[in-house]
């Protein structure tokens, strides 16, 4: 073979017009998502000059008697707790158990309040009944009971991210290890690689087969179904940060940088609503009833969001929520606040209980907010 | 017949061609960019068709996997136009873009190495038949060779850079590029049953 025969070998190998044509798209999207230049502002030095000014005499205002009041009316306006909390978690309002993970540990929460810490898990998840706990930390993944005794653990060299145990019967978890999704059996069994994978929860299609929806590290979305290998459909929405499916598997929430898809069973696109500028989803979830509460970020607020409309609005941000069993209430973790919210989103009456983060903490030096939670069965 | 030369000179003179159907001069990387950065989505179209074939060419004679090239050449793609605003219109283009994708490649068919286990070929259930990734003849003779000799012998005879560009992209040595090429040319004529005839003027 000549220089010349191996040049136009190599340029003999074929474009994959497909590919071309996916690439073009997923090009023109990312050109007109790039962050555009900002002129400088000529106004920005003395803004942030006045700002600290104002934020100066409000701290000198807070520090004598009529300063207190200036306090509780800025508390007020920006809206930083909500007024007349309840001291404790007595009770969990609405019934049902709690798990709660936060960066100290992960707890297991009774009806009557009453609160079991399971260990340093990174993270926590429901088995379908509520009858056992998958839990992660570092590169070991375990099952326990909710009162912490350990069934059986396994241990992997990457670090595992998420763990979801599927509806149904419970037989299979799937879970993230480094960027690779496995799937073990239910008693601990059977551990093995599924695909490569983005660092996000996969999410179990609700139905007879275990079919899993996860995202790659290149702005897919497969569903497999991990019995058979078979993979049912993929698309391409861009970097997911979230996947939900809706709790009748005909629905699956793919929430990205810049749009909360809605994708049915066959991964048409049914809905396609846009992240206003500025704005993060933090977080998405399904009621039992199939309605879906949004936590929408912005600079300085967050708001919960409930099929289109805000129901709540509070400043800083919140963490994921939780849908109560019965799907009428939505625990919202709120950390600016140290606050959990019970919101009912029909009436707009909420419950707020303040002190959470001492509540869930190892020790007085030691307290970390728990802002993710998982509501299971009564 | 005077007549007809008449209204054939007026026709040419009075007809004016759609801007679309003009010849145009092919515009240099330097002017799209430049309308790229200034808002011009037609501009990063053209980039793209310019670009695009090698990039994904480059990415599977690498990585020897179709979808992974598919997503290498696109994540190039991707962060080029990300970076667009800062990029330097000084610079060269096409050696910045293909820097992009040879590393990425080298980088996945490294990890495709070391971590075996890892994608969905290694599920012990069936998934898919084995996928013929379309590389020809040269395809096999490739994969006998390691990401790094590939990628010198794709970039020295695909995207025709000279063994100096080459270091620069890959931050390596000059004798390092003429080496790896050597070996690499040395090892897929053996391959081939047939020894490339030697570089000239590469070193």
């Amino acid at each position: 073979m000549t220089e010349r025969d191996l040049r136009e070998a190599l340029r003999r190998v074929p474009v994959d017009e497909d590919a071309r044509g996916r690439a073009l798209q997923v090009a023109r999207a990312a050109y007109r998502e790039r962050e555009p230049v900002r002129p400088r502002r000529r106004w920005a030095a003395a803004l942030a000059v006045a700002a600290c000014v104002l934020a100066a005499v409000l701290v000198a205002a807070s520090l004598n008697a009529p300063g207190d009041a200036v306090a509780r009316w800025v508390r007020q306006v920006l809206g930083t707790g909500h007024p007349d909390p309840k001291p404790a978690l007595v009770r969990v309002p609405g019934g049902g158990r709690l798990l709660v993970s936060s960066a100290d540990g992960a707890w297991a929460v009774a009806a009557d309040g009453s609160r079991r810490r399971l260990g340093d898990y990174a993270g926590v998840s429901w088995s379908p009944r509520g009858l056992f706990v998958v839990g992660w930390r570092g590169g070991e993944l375990v099952a326990m009971e909710p009162s912490g005794r350990v069934h059986w653990s396994l241990a992997r060299p990457g670090r595992i991210t998420a763990a979801r145990w599927a509806p149904g019967d419970g037989y299979r978890v799937a879970y993230v290890s480094g960027h690779t999704l496995r799937i073990v059996n239910g008693d601990g069994t059977g551990d093995r690689p599924l695909a490569a994978a983005a660092r996000i929860a996969p999410s179990w299609r609700p139905g007879p087969a275990y079919v899993l929806a996860f995202a790659d590290r290149y702005g897919r979305v497969h569903v497999v179904n991990v019995d058979t290998g078979v993979e049912l459909w993929r698309e391409r929405p861009g970097r997911v940060r979230q996947l939900a499916w809706s709790p009748d598997g005909r629905r699956l929430a793919v929430v990205t940088q810049r749009r909360v898809l809605i994708l049915g069973r066959n991964g048409s696109t049914l809905q396609s609503r846009p992240v206003p500028h500025g704005a993060v989803v933090d977080d998405v979830s399904w009621s039992a009833g199939g309605r879906l509460a949004l936590v929408r970020r912005g600079a300085r607020t967050s708001e919960i969001v409930v099929d289109g409309r805000a129901v709540f609005t509070g400043s800083g941000r919140f963490g994921a929520v939780a849908w109560s069993p019965s799907g009428r209430s939505l625990l919202v973790p709120w950390p600016a606040a140290d606050q959990w919210l019970f919101l009912d989103v029909d009436s707009g009456r909420a419950t707020a209980v303040a002190n959470i983060a001492r509540q869930f903490a190892r020790g007085p030096a030691r307290q970390a907010f728990p802002d993710a939670v998982e509501w299971c069965c009564s | 017949m005077r007549r007809a030369a008449r209204m054939e000179r007026v026709d040419v003179a009075e007809v004016s061609l759609p801007a679309a159907w003009r010849p145009v001069r092919r515009a240099s990387d330097a002017a799209l960019v430049r309308a790229a950065q200034g808002g011009s989505e037609r501009a990063v179209e053209e980039l793209f068709a310019r670009h695009w074939p090698d990039a994904f060419r480059t990415a599977l004679l690498i990585a020897h996997d179709r979808a992974a090239a598919e997503d290498i050449a696109q994540e190039a793609f991707v962060s080029a136009l990300r970076a667009l605003p800062r990029f330097d219109r000084t610079r060269p283009l096409r050696p910045w873009l293909h820097r992009i994708v040879v590393n990425r490649a080298i980088d996945w068919a490294r990890a495709r190495r070391l971590r075996a286990e890892v994608g969905v070929e290694a599920v012990p259930e069936p998934t898919a038949p084995a996928v013929d990734h379309g590389l020809g003849d040269i395809g096999p003779a490739l994969a006998r060779l390691t990401p790094e000799h590939r990628a010198v012998v794709v970039m020295r005879y695909l995207l025709d850079l000279t063994p100096g560009e080459i270091a620069a992209m890959l931050d390596l040595p000059r004798g390092t590029v003429n080496s790896r090429l050597r070996r690499g040319l040395d090892a897929l004529g053996t391959h081939l049953d047939e020894t490339p005839e030697s570089p000239r003027g590469e070193s």
